[in-house]
């Protein structure tokens, strides 16, 4: 079979021995025999291909790759190794006593994932799904207390999730009559549907991604960006197999531009007015996910209405976005770890500047903000561009309905575009810039090397193809050839690449130009903060991450689901007055919550049979026993 | 080319206009035509002072700025209808790179960390969010009825005169929504008051509030070059294609002078309502976009 | 909006044509002129701010008041002649018999010649020196046509003008404008009580320090110092005068 996956398999051994080190060392080795076996298949022709014979139910199990799953494999297989080099520093900062069932579980998680994208067959392929989010959640917990509430309410969602998975399987099952990856074209609206949702709550959409703020934050930073760059993939992996082989009408394509514009939206909202530096970071996944399923709408459109550019461009976009994504958020979150690590706190109000004090890793942060801005001289503003000329290509449609969700995605974009800027300077400035806002970030110190490291290797990997865009281009060309989309049109967009380096090129010279003249010809001096010489300036009197967001708070109201408490004395001159405001998730706290305490409330009324005595639990497994076995042989 | 030599000159040049404008409404002699310039140079002579806890940010945060600016107006067709660079969907580039200006000097003016920075870059930024769809609705309504793909192409060759009366209201609807859009982003009356540097009006003068000398003198020019480039837009708009120089600076000293009385008129709008007027632009966009998709799609 | 235009028509075009040398009406308090034999002692005992100590009539010190012309008219009068500014100290002290100010070496680098921005500070004065500043940007007298401007921020200031005497409560402040202004500056006093504490000289409620440490370049006095003094004073630094 593979040789990455045998590696990857012997990794786990050091991982059981405590040796992170090795552990490390044998995932690089293993990833990078795996990118090179995915690279073939992307490139060359030759797909591998082994045929698992097992016996029925099962089937004949095919073990193959496509140009889509070499597509994923190479994220994993760039992604993961950086992420478990990470963890290994991350591990000797935050000790915890589990560290053998930790790197156990972590490994397996890896190793699932990769070998997702081999199976196709969906019952080996739902077990490797179980696989996957199972040591997630282990991952996740980290042997904290703390993470259990977050964990266990990642691992029910993705059971639900499963659920769907299982329905949708199922009824694909009774429709093609095979358990083969082949027997899901051309199925019916409602299998179809179920597994698209039940892979939509792996991806993050709305309103299925509750999970992914609850989940990330409290995960150790190298599990919370590879869960966010890389598991959230598996999910877009999914509903992009079952686009890729399913024919899709124009109210469908219509029904999931709006569902991905609500879910970035949504995702947004709550971006602006969270406090938490993770939580963030997970609602900007949600959010670039959303992007990511915009792109595909626009592709699907360009299909529909018979605009090859449109289609072309749509899916190159939402490839390279799912592509640059998993870089850039990845940085940010191991960014976060070391921020966590120097000050000890994620909350945002308590930082300031941190860039004095870890300037390595605020230059570096500020190349990933760049990145998720979607800002020129970065890869997140390659692919917003490519969705965004996707969009330019809508008006030459022949039909109005054709054009008008093209023309809405537009607008949609271009808005959460605008206020992801805004949530991102935001967090950028009250960490980094300013004056510390209490002792923690005072006394915080720039981390060891191994820290940096990755997020070193990260940033280059986001300013390079940010630079020269054909890199990247080069790479997906393969995928869009598979998928029958036109060339030639691809080829004119590597061009315009090319021009935008050589537009990069003026910039970069201009900037030089002026800052060398400045370092040239100005004389410097330090002062305080000009604050109209007021003599008591304090580091509160900064913004904070509330206010920062007041004026567009204004427009955001009615969809920010917020509670607040007020204790203010009575007298004309209160000595106390307390304002705590918290932004809720509504889908959490309105539909979620409410469902679950009544379920747990009806279950409660069968508490009378948790009586304790093996016996009784017995006789109840025995008497619906009997009742199935009269309801499916029936009275004969 | 002539484009590169209207961007060096033209812009304190033309914002000159603006206090002339102004003086004469008021019955003042005034700042001269070139008291820009002149500010300009003596800014350039003069050292700088940089808050303590200023980091690399403020320092380069000029620089970066303008020459996004620049390399913007690189796209923009001035004097000449031709631009000096032009590919089709150079537009997203050049509203990104704006936002990238936007964006670096937002980050320095928080770098200060005093109090009136993050009020007045929360405003700033809050404001001009709503541009960004507003101008790519703009530009897809205008692809829509020229055809063209490019940003120097498409407002070349807009015609206003031709091509039916309701042409002619989609184009000057156009023309005010970009005007509302130059208003906002170069920040003058009615949303922020560039004169004083008040509380009140500390939007866009409070992110400056912090620099002087050479990053000084490098903002306003910025700030000059940026609107500059929204009037010349608007000017390409107005002016049928291929019409000689002299209407397009016409049209453009027209645009300025409007500014500087609309400058004199009217005082700053409540922060409320400027909120609310923000999305006057993407509103318009809207309806105009609805009346070219009706008029070309042939769907009634 | 017709109610403006309406206004401004039947204002008209007031501007004062040329502020440099306009004639000013002639009961305005300018410059003092001595008489040769004039007895400064005797004046002296009548001058509320003692302006008459070192020999001859310090205009730092003088507040304009006229209680010394009206008592003794042969003696001192007060001629509506604005230009008063001077940049040194010593420079403004009115030997008898003296006509005019000496004239003033200091002018400003060329960079300045169009273009200064001044950075206004109130420390603690009666506000009409303040109110004067604000009228030399009227309409009438209008500063910024010679390319002065009033700047809110002293970082994009190239001089601090002072009013008032220096409180203790504004030192600080007043240092730390100072302070953040950058290279090249200036210091200018304008008005009566900056030059030398005016009437509230030898008070303990003020404390002028930092005149000890900062040189300024230019003195404008006058209690309050005219709009046109303070224009002549300044564009003549700019320009240097004639």
């Amino acid at each position: 079979m593979s040789i990455g996956i045998l590696i990857l398999f012997i990794a786990l051994i050091p991982a059981l021995w405590k040796r992170s080190d090795y552990f490390v060392i044998l995932w690089i080795l293993g990833s990078s025999f795996l990118a090179y076996e995915y690279m073939e298949v992307l490139y060359s022709r030759s797909v591998q291909d082994f045929i698992l014979v097992m016996p029925p139910p099962v089937g004949s199990v095919s073990i193959a790759l496509n140009k889509l799953s070499a597509f994923f494999g190479v994220i994993f297989a760039l992604g993961l190794p950086v992420g478990m080099f990470y963890g290994h520093f991350y591990l000797k900062e935050h000790p915890i006593d589990a560290l053998r069932s930790h790197l156990f579980w972590l490994g397996v998680m890896g190793l699932s994932m990769h070998c997702l994208l081999w199976i196709r067959h969906s019952l080996i392929f739902l077990m490797f799904w179980e696989l996957m989010s199972l040591s997630s959640f282990f991952c996740v917990l980290f042997s904290k207390r703390s993470n259990r509430e977050a964990g266990l309410n990642y691992l029910i969602t993705m059971q639900v999730g499963a659920a769907f998975l299982i329905a949708g399987f199922a009824m694909a099952y009774n429709q093609s009559g095979t358990f083969d990856f082949s027997g899901f074209e051309k199925m019916n609206t409602l299998p179809m549907y179920l597994i698209l949702i039940g892979f939509a709550f792996k991806a993050g959409i709305f309103p299925f991604a509750s999970w992914l703020p609850q989940a990330h934050p409290v995960a150790p930073a190298h599990v919370s960006g590879i869960m966010s760059s890389m598991l959230v993939k598996t999910g877009f992996y999914g509903i992009l197999l079952i686009i890729s082989i399913n024919p899709f009408s124009l109210l469908e394509i219509g029904f999931f531009c709006l569902v991905f514009s609500i879910s970035a939206f949504w995702a947004v909202c709550h971006l602006l007015s969270e406090r938490n530096l993770k939580r963030v970071l997970a609602y900007s996944t949600v959010e670039n996910v959303g992007i990511a399923g915009l792109g595909v709408c626009a592709g699907l459109l360009g299909l529909q209405a018979n605009l090859p550019n449109m289609a072309m461009l749509g899916f190159t976009g939402a490839f390279l976005h799912l592509f640059f994504h998993s870089i850039f958020k990845a940085q940010l979150f191991y960014s976060s770890g070391n921020i966590l690590s120097a000050t000890g706190t994620l909350d945002i109000d308590e930082m300031g500047a941190l860039a004095k004090r870890m300037p390595y890793t605020a230059v570096m942060t500020l190349i990933g903000i760049m990145a998720i801005s979607a800002l020129p001289l970065t890869n997140g503003f390659i692919s917003e561009f490519t969705i965004f000329k996707a969009m330019f290509e809508a008006p030459a449609a022949a039909h109005l309905s054709q054009l008008m969700p093209g023309l809405m995605i537009l607008a949609v974009l271009a808005f959460i575009g605008a206020l992801a800027i805004i949530a991102f300077i935001r967090i950028y400035a009250i960490v980094f810039l300013g004056s510390p806002r209490s002792a923690a970030a005072e006394n915080a110190c720039e981390l060891r090397r191994g820290l940096r490291l990755p997020i070193a290797v990260l940033s280059l990997a986001i300013l390079l193809p940010g630079i020269l865009p054909n890199i990247a281009l080069r790479f997906v060309k393969p995928l869009i050839r598979w998928f029958g989309l036109d060339m030639k049109h691809f080829a004119f967009l590597q061009f315009q690449a090319l021009q935008i380096s050589y537009v990069y090129l003026i910039l970069l010279v201009l900037f030089a130009v002026f800052y060398i003249v400045r370092k040239l010809l100005v004389k410097e001096k330090r002062g305080a903060t000009w604050a109209c010489a007021y003599p008591r300036v304090t580091p509160r009197m900064q913004s904070s991450s509330i206010t920062y967001i007041q004026p567009l708070a204004y427009f955001l109201k009615p969809f920010m689901y917020k509670k607040s408490r007020r204790v203010k004395e009575e007298e004309v001159f209160a000595t106390k007055v307390e304002y705590d405001e918290q932004h809720l998730d509504a889908v959490w706290e309105i539909i979620v919550r409410p469902v679950s305490k009544a379920i747990s409330r009806f279950l409660l009324l069968f508490s009378r049979i948790h009586n304790g005595k093996t016996n009784s639990y017995i006789a109840w497994g025995l008497a619906f026993l009997v009742i199935l076995l009269v309801w499916v042989v029936g009275f004969r | 080319m002539i484009n590169i030599l209207s961007i060096i000159f033209f812009p304190l040049l033309f914002m000159g206009i603006i206090h002339r404008v102004k003086a004469i409404m008021v019955g003042r002699k005034g700042k001269s035509l070139w008291q820009n310039q002149r500010d300009f140079f003596k800014l350039l002579q003069k050292d700088e002072v940089l808050s303590q806890s200023a980091t690399i940010i403020s320092r380069m945060a000029p620089a970066l700025s303008l020459a996004a600016t620049i390399t913007a107006a690189l796209f923009v067709p001035f004097l000449s209808t031709k631009a000096v660079l032009s590919f089709r969907g150079d537009f997203i580039l050049v509203m990104y790179l704006f936002t990238l200006s936007k964006g670096i000097m937002a980050l320095a003016a928080m770098d200060s960390g005093s109090s009136f920075q993050g009020m007045g870059t929360s405003r700033e930024l809050s404001f001009t969010a709503f541009l960004e769809p507003a101008f790519f609705l703009i530009i897809a309504a205008l692809i829509l009825s020229v055809g063209a793909g490019s940003l120097s192409a498409i407002f070349a060759l807009q015609n206003v005169v031709s091509a039916g009366i309701w042409n002619v209201f989609a184009s000057l609807f156009i023309a005010i929504a970009l005007y509302i859009i130059l208003l906002v982003e170069s920040c003058r009356v009615p949303f922020d008051d560039p004169a004083t540097h008040l509380e009140l009006t500390m939007i866009h003068e409070v992110m400056v509030l912090d620099y002087s000398g050479f990053s000084l003198a490098v903002i306003h020019y910025t700030g000059a070059l940026k609107i500059f480039i929204y009037a010349s837009l608007i000017s390409h708009l107005i002016i049928p294609p291929y019409s000689s120089a002299v209407w397009y600076l016409l049209v453009l000293a027209i645009v300025y002078i409007f500014t500087g009385v609309l400058e004199s008129l009217m005082a700053r709008f409540r922060m409320n309502r400027n909120l609310e007027l923000v999305l006057v632009p993407l509103s318009i966009a809207m309806l105009t976009l609805t009346i070219l998709l009706v008029l070309n799609t042939g769907v009634w | 909006m017709l109610n403006f235009f309406q206004a401004r028509i039947r204002h008209g075009y007031q501007a004062i044509p040329d502020p440099l040398t306009v004639g000013i009406d002639s009961a305005f308090p300018g410059l003092p002129e001595l008489a040769e034999d004039a007895d400064l002692t005797l004046l002296n005992e009548l001058c509320p701010t003692k302006a008459f100590e070192d020999d001859g009539l310090d205009l730092g010190r003088c507040i304009f008041c006229g209680l010394c012309s009206r008592k003794y008219p042969e003696m001192v009068t007060f001629t509506p002649n604005y230009k008063m500014a001077a940049d040194s100290r010593q420079k403004l002290i009115m030997a008898p018999g003296q006509r005019t100010l000496p004239r003033m070496d200091f002018v400003l680098p060329r960079q300045f010649r169009y273009s200064f921005a001044l950075r206004s500070v109130s420390a603690a004065g009666c506000n009409a020196c303040e109110m004067e500043l604000g009228a030399s940007n009227n309409v009438n007298f209008d500063i910024s046509r010679y390319g002065v401007d009033i700047v809110a921020s002293p970082r994009h200031a190239d001089a601090l003008i002072l009013t008032g005497p220096i409180s203790h409560n504004m030192a600080d402040a007043l240092s730390e404008t100072w302070h953040a202004i950058p290279e090249p500056k200036y210091l200018i006093l304008c008005g009566t009580c900056a030059i030398s504490g005016g009437l509230f000289a030898g008070s303990e409620a003020i404390d002028r320090a930092f005149l000890k440490h900062w040189q300024p370049c230019l003195y404008i006095p006058g209690c309050p110092a005219h709009p046109l003094s303070i224009i002549s004073a300044i564009v003549s630094i700019m320009r240097g005068s004639k």
